[in-house]
């Protein structure tokens, strides 16, 4: 290693060495080539290789409505949706794809992100895309489907697709959310140093298409002067404690968090920087906006649990020290995450699969696992060269998105490597505590309760 | 100039002239810096600097570093003064980590604070035709122009830019006293000329540099017919770049070497960089803009800014233009509104075959002769129209330079040149002389050169960001679409290099001695993989040379040249009839590639 | 076969894992098995020609020239760049095996799939044709039933992009935008 980058690496390092004291030191982690499979407490039910290749999947979405079992996943380089019927969780039957026209004339990460909502008691599908500038739909954001009709894959009907060709390149990270305005919103990351905010009804009602945006969140990184540093992911909750739909948002230069009441006009409230934290990745409160859990994106970096109060109250516009951090295995580095407070449930790239428990948050806690990558650690992204893919050293391969069924637990896994997979973990029979990811799509935000 | 403030947490960049490196931001309190949550009460430059230190972590944790970052810092140095901010193109802003860093040279510019009122006007270029044992005063000086309204004190032959039109009959020999009366040392070199080694001009080679006040008497034999050049061979990027350069025209005493045309003109086209209505400074020790040569802002046309250059012509009018671009870095695409466009002759001969083109193509110190006929009244802009890049949107855009125009009248022109314009000559004479080489055309090359570069101690944030947006380079860079980084490299910092394949040496380490009458096959290659790609024009003193294949493809009209521009990526295949003796220089003529030492030395023995 | 940096040597490389974005963007789906034994463009006038499931076995790799020119640099009046294409293709099917076509034409084409510039027929072996004079472009080879349609109308057998391509705006890169994925 290179005496600057060995600097650099300790630095970080030292920045989380006295919050990863704070996880619960569990079991230790098997050498690398012991994992697979998972502890006790998790169940697999089901693993659906998805795709050929060596890249099968990006992230993963569940319908939360008892009546529609059906699972997205997002086909990354193969440009392509599938829906599964999970009617039985352990047998996931595809029944509809939908691919890009032309796809061997496209190039770029494709499927990358998906979000399901419904309006007027009609339930879409949008699926964020990323083609790269010289490719066809560089400008091609999302593609929203009309998806009421299934498991029938003939009334499954293109209705919209969504271009911004400001920035080419689409949206890597989406979020669909029910504003207590009782707008259904869908909130994109984009090539700019901004969130767009876009209106979902007047997009499937085929409202001009200049009425679509309807906000933009900024990212008041430094990185803005040049007209870059865009948000990477996001949340977007309702405080019922002050009546405030808020955005946290993660991107280039730290994590910030806006009172979206107002999309149209976001107002900034304070944010979370510091040495280490540049590369923002995602930003999950809990259901009360005390707490949060953040990733940052590169190797060695443990997830970092931080009280956001001082920031909430306003005593402080910046938090720089969290107060506690967990990983699965030090060496690796974990990637999206789904709260359900108090558990977070983890897809950790080469760790697969993990739950902790975030009960004390000051002291994280490991309960599940599953190693879904079946991979040798740190032998490229997504491949080696022998079987064709060249490229270098990264710890970012393996389990890309995570999603939870709210209502009997059931989780999804999305493995770049191995494809869709479907768990119960013991323990876990579903949540209903608080305001998470899940949007009532109905009656929108609610009133919960606080965090344990 | 950047002084952060001094609340908690908040960096404070330390001041270009206090003695402290680049790049550092002094924090003072807290151990991570809070995020701006009320812009307005950051200073632009604070946030400058936090950004430039968050780049330079982010491109370590992302990149890798390619070099040590001691290393980087520890050459650069800010104590002249050189504050004076690059245009931009538009829509491109600057990179935030190389904000408020200077070169690290001194700066200069004409004159050292000189009034450019107290010097006279510079006069349009006057012809002088001289016959062979006359003899010219060269003089060069310092003159006033006006540019847009704007007095700047810069440098011209004899009061004049271009310099005198220097007119000779073919064979004929002159003799040349030079003055310099500049505040430079300098040489005149007579760029393409294959005369006697001696009065080459090649500063340090062929002559020491001429002192300010000094002369020196060259004489000047002009075997080839055509359009040639003169201008310093000292420190061009300075004084070629100010105005010392002029053109030489030799005549055929075959009266038909040219096809007939109803008028002549010579063009001479440059560029000046130019902020508002400040030249942007020189670099005293060293050249700056060494990476991509200085492109500047301001077209000229024989001295004329664009887009002032006029020409009244007649309908039916066929004139023949002899071009030369005597612009630093600057490659050009040239059109004519419109008006069909004959290529007949290059750099030292005229071509086998006239073609049509569609444009004009021409690199820094190439000419090219062709001929137009502009067939109805009208105006005919002269354009140089370029897909540029725009980094930021990591596209190509159009960027069209209207250059000037010929204003066509009613009235027709006498005699009707129409006939022979429309005739596509071939040009025996020149196939014959070139026959006797095509037997070497095919034969392995008796020298392999590389074109690349090494850097040390460029700014940290030029090297990252190199090292992140170098998926793609043009073949020919034309504009500087990054003058940031561009003006802070130096020709301390940038080694541009002719590396010799076979033996490793570099530049004027290369032993290259060839007998006199060999014919030498050169292969260039312009290597895509180095830090900063970019082509060369590369420049033979005192030869001609022959471009023989591109690529693998053999080209198929010859046109002896002393001047071949060498794309990025490509293999460009030189036969060079060595037969004039002496020491004579192969050379990037970018004027900051040569400075920044891309040269080597041909020995004719 | 060529087992470089699929971006091209030495700079990507050091460019870390932002090599991996593009490995992705030039690849594509591309099977493993496909990318593995394709000849890779290593500089500003070499496309790598990719097979499709159409004719997964074909292969294929393009190599712009200048068009003539008695510059050695072409150009149009606009300044957009003249190549012609030398495309050296093997392992192409029968045209006939793979429905009613008889020919197999290069095209190269607009970003947005608007513009299909008709190049020229090719063959197994090596094929010169042109010109292209757009600043990015797709170059494609399609099935067709004659050598000279007006349009194309065949399955895609190859496909790569121009070297232009990879121009990328400054803000789509990682280091602008955070990391991916």
């Amino acid at each position: 290693m290179r005496p600057t980058v060995a600097l650099a690496v300790f630095a970080i390092l030292a920045s989380v060495s006295t919050v990863a004291m704070a996880q619960d030191p569990g079991t230790p982690v098997p050498d690398f080539n012991a994992k697979r499979g998972g502890n006790d407490k998790m169940h697999m039910l089901a693993r659906v290789t998805a795709n050929p290749g060596a890249w099968k999947a990006a992230d993963v979405e569940i319908e939360q409505d008892r009546n529609r079992p059906y699972v997205y996943l997002s086909g990354f380089v193969n440009f392509n949706t599938q829906i599964y019927d999970i009617s039985n969780p352990s047998s996931p039957k595809k029944v509809y794809e939908w691919t890009i026209e032309n796809p061997e004339l496209h190039r770029g990460i494709g499927a990358m992100d998906g979000k399901y909502f419904k309006i007027k008691g009609r339930y879409y599908y949008a699926q964020s895309l990323q083609f790269f500038q010289g490719s066809p739909d560089a400008d091609l954001g999302a593609v929203i489907l009309d998806v009421t009709g299934l498991p029938d894959p003939k009334k499954v009907k293109e209705v919209a697709r969504i271009r911004y060709p400001a920035a080419p390149g689409g949206f890597h990270n989406t979020f669909a959310y029910k504003h207590s305005d009782g707008r259904a919103l869908y909130f994109a990351t984009t090539n700019q140093p901004v969130a767009l905010v876009y209106d979902l009804e007047k997009i499937v009602s085929g409202a001009d298409t200049s009425t679509w945006l309807v906000g933009k969140v900024p990212n008041p990184t430094p990185f803005k002067q040049i007209g870059a540093g865009g948000y990477h992911d996001f949340y977007v909750g309702y405080d019922p404690a002050t009546g405030q739909d808020k955005f946290y948002g993660a991107g280039l230069g730290g994590y910030s968090v806006w009172d979206v009441t107002h999309p149209e006009d976001p107002k900034q409230m304070f944010t979370i920087t510091g040495l280490g934290m540049d590369i923002a990745h995602t930003f999950t409160p809990s259901p009360d906006g005390r707490y949060a859990v953040t990733e940052t994106e590169y190797q060695y970096t443990p997830l970092r649990i931080w009280d956001l109060e001082p920031g909430q109250s306003g005593k402080t516009q910046n938090i720089d020290l969290p107060i506690s951090a967990w990983t699965a295995d030090w060496r690796d580095l974990s990637h999206n995450h789904e709260v359900r407070w108090p558990y977070v449930f983890v897809s950790a790239y080469e760790d697969g699969l993990q739950v902790f428990s975030l009960e004390d948050p000051k002291h994280p806690k490991t309960l599940g696992h599953w190693y879904t990558c079946e991979c040798e650690h740190e032998h490229g992204f997504g491949g080696t060269p022998e079987n064709g893919w060249q490229s270098t050293t990264s710890v970012e391969q393996g389990a890309f998105g995570v999603d939870v069924r709210n209502y009997d637990g059931l989780v999804v896994l999305s493995d770049m490597r191995t494809g869709l997979w479907v768990f119960r973990m013991d323990g876990f029979n579903g949540y209903n505590g608080g305001p998470n990811s899940v949007q009532d799509w109905d009656a929108g935000p609610k009133p919960k309760t606080k965090a344990n | 100039m950047i002084r952060g403030h001094t609340q908690r947490g908040l960096p404070v960049c330390t001041q270009p002239g206090e003695g402290k490196p680049f790049v550092v931001c002094r924090r003072t309190g807290a151990r991570s810096a809070p995020r701006m949550t009320d812009p307005q009460r950051r200073s632009r430059a604070a946030e400058n600097c936090l950004l430039a230190q968050r780049l330079l972590g982010l491109a370590l944790m992302l990149a890798g570093a390619s070099q040590p970052a001691a290393a980087q810092h520890e050459h650069m140095h800010h104590d002249a003064g050189m504050t004076m901010p690059i245009p931009m193109p538009k829509g491109m802003p600057m990179i935030p980590g190389l904000m408020g860093l200077v070169p690290p040279v001194a700066e200069f510019l004409p004159g050292a604070g000189r009034s450019p009122m107290d010097v006279a006007e510079a006069k349009p270029s006057v012809v002088m035709p001289l016959k062979d044992g006359d003899t010219l005063d060269l003089t060069a000086t310092f003159v006033r122009r006006t540019l847009k309204g704007h007095p700047y004190l810069m440098y011209g032959f004899n009061g004049q830019v271009p310099g005198p039109l220097i007119r000779v009959p073919q064979n004929a020999t002159i003799t040349v006293r030079f003055h310099n009366a500049i505040d430079l040392p300098s040489t005149v070199h007579w760029h393409g000329v294959r005369l006697d080694n001696r009065n080459d001009g090649a500063a340090d080679l062929t002559q020491q540099p001429v002192p300010p006040g000094g002369t020196f008497v060259y004489t000047v034999h002009f075997p080839d017919a055509g359009v040639y050049w003169y201008h310093p061979h000292v420190r061009e990027d300075i004084e070629q770049a100010m105005g010392l350069f002029g053109n030489m025209l030799v005549d055929s005493h075959d009266p038909t070497y040219w096809s007939p045309v109803n008028r002549e003109l010579t063009l001479m086209l440059d560029d000046l960089l130019i902020n508002a209505d400040t030249l942007i400074p020189f670099g005293r020790e060293a050249p700056t803009f060494a990476l991509s040569g200085r492109v500047g802002n301001v077209l000229l046309v024989n001295g004329e800014p664009a887009p002032g250059w006029t020409l009244q012509a007649r309908r039916g009018e066929v004139i023949r233009f002899f071009l030369t671009n005597a612009s630093s870095s600057r490659t050009y695409n040239l059109s004519l509104g419109g008006a069909p466009l004959k290529v007949v002759a290059s750099d030292v001969s005229k071509f086998e075959r006239e073609e049509l083109v569609p444009s004009v193509v021409m690199a820094p110190a190439e000419r090219y002769v062709i001929e137009a006929r502009f067939a109805r009244p009208g105006r005919y802009a002269l354009i140089n129209a370029v897909q540029a890049i725009n980094h930021v949107r990591g596209e190509f855009e159009p960027q069209v330079d209207t250059l000037g125009f010929v204003v066509v009248g009613d009235e027709t022109a006498s005699p009707d040149r129409r006939a022979a314009f429309e005739t596509l000559r071939a040009n025996a004479d020149v196939s014959r002389d070139i026959d006797r080489f095509r037997a070497y055309f095919d034969k392995p090359p008796d020298r392999k050169f590389t074109l690349t570069l090494r850097t040390r101690g460029l700014p940290l944030a030029t090297v990252q960001f190199m090292n992140v947006d170098t998926a793609y380079f043009a073949p020919v860079e034309w504009i500087d679409a990054m003058p940031d980084m561009n003006w802070l490299s130096t020709g301390q910092q940038v080694t541009w290099m002719i590396r010799d394949d076979s033996t490793g040496k570099e530049n004027m380490d290369i032993d290259w001695r060839v007998g006199r009458g060999s014919i030498v096959k050169l292969r260039l290659f312009n290597d895509p993989r180095s830090f900063h790609p970019m082509q060369h024009p590369i420049h033979l003193h005192g030869q001609r040379m022959l471009v023989v294949a591109r690529n693998g493809v053999r080209n198929t009209n010859m046109v002896w040249k002393d001047t071949a521009l060498i794309p990025v990526g490509s293999t460009v295949d030189l036969l060079i009839d060595a037969s004039n003796p002496g020491d004579w220089m192969l050379h990037c003529h970018i004027a900051e590639h040569r400075e920044s030492q891309m040269m080597t030395v041909l020995h004719v023995q | 076969m060529q087992r470089n940096s699929v971006l091209g040597g030495p700079r990507f490389a050091r460019a870390g894992p932002l090599s991996v974005l593009g490995l992705l963007l030039l690849a594509g789906a591309v099977p493993a098995q496909q990318l593995a034994s394709t000849r890779l463009a290593t500089g500003p006038f070499e496309i790598a020609l990719f097979p499709t499931n159409a004719a997964p076995d074909a292969r294929g790799f393009a190599r712009l020239v200048y068009a003539h020119s008695p510059f050695g640099v072409a150009l149009t009046p606009d300044g957009h760049a003249r190549y012609d294409a030398e495309i050296e293709v093997s392992n192409l099917p029968t045209p006939a095996s793979l429905g009613d076509y008889r020919s197999f034409v290069a095209w190269a084409v607009s970003s947005d799939l608007t513009e299909w510039h008709r190049l020229g027929a090719v063959t197994n072996g090596r094929n010169t044709v042109g010109q292209a004079e757009l600043n990015k472009f797709l170059l494609v080879i399609t099935a067709e039933s004659d050598s000279a349609p007006a349009a194309r109308k065949g399955p895609v057998i190859l496909r790569g992009t121009s070297p232009s391509s990879w121009l990328q705006s400054f803000l789509t890169h990682p280091l602008f935008r955070g990391v991916s994925p």
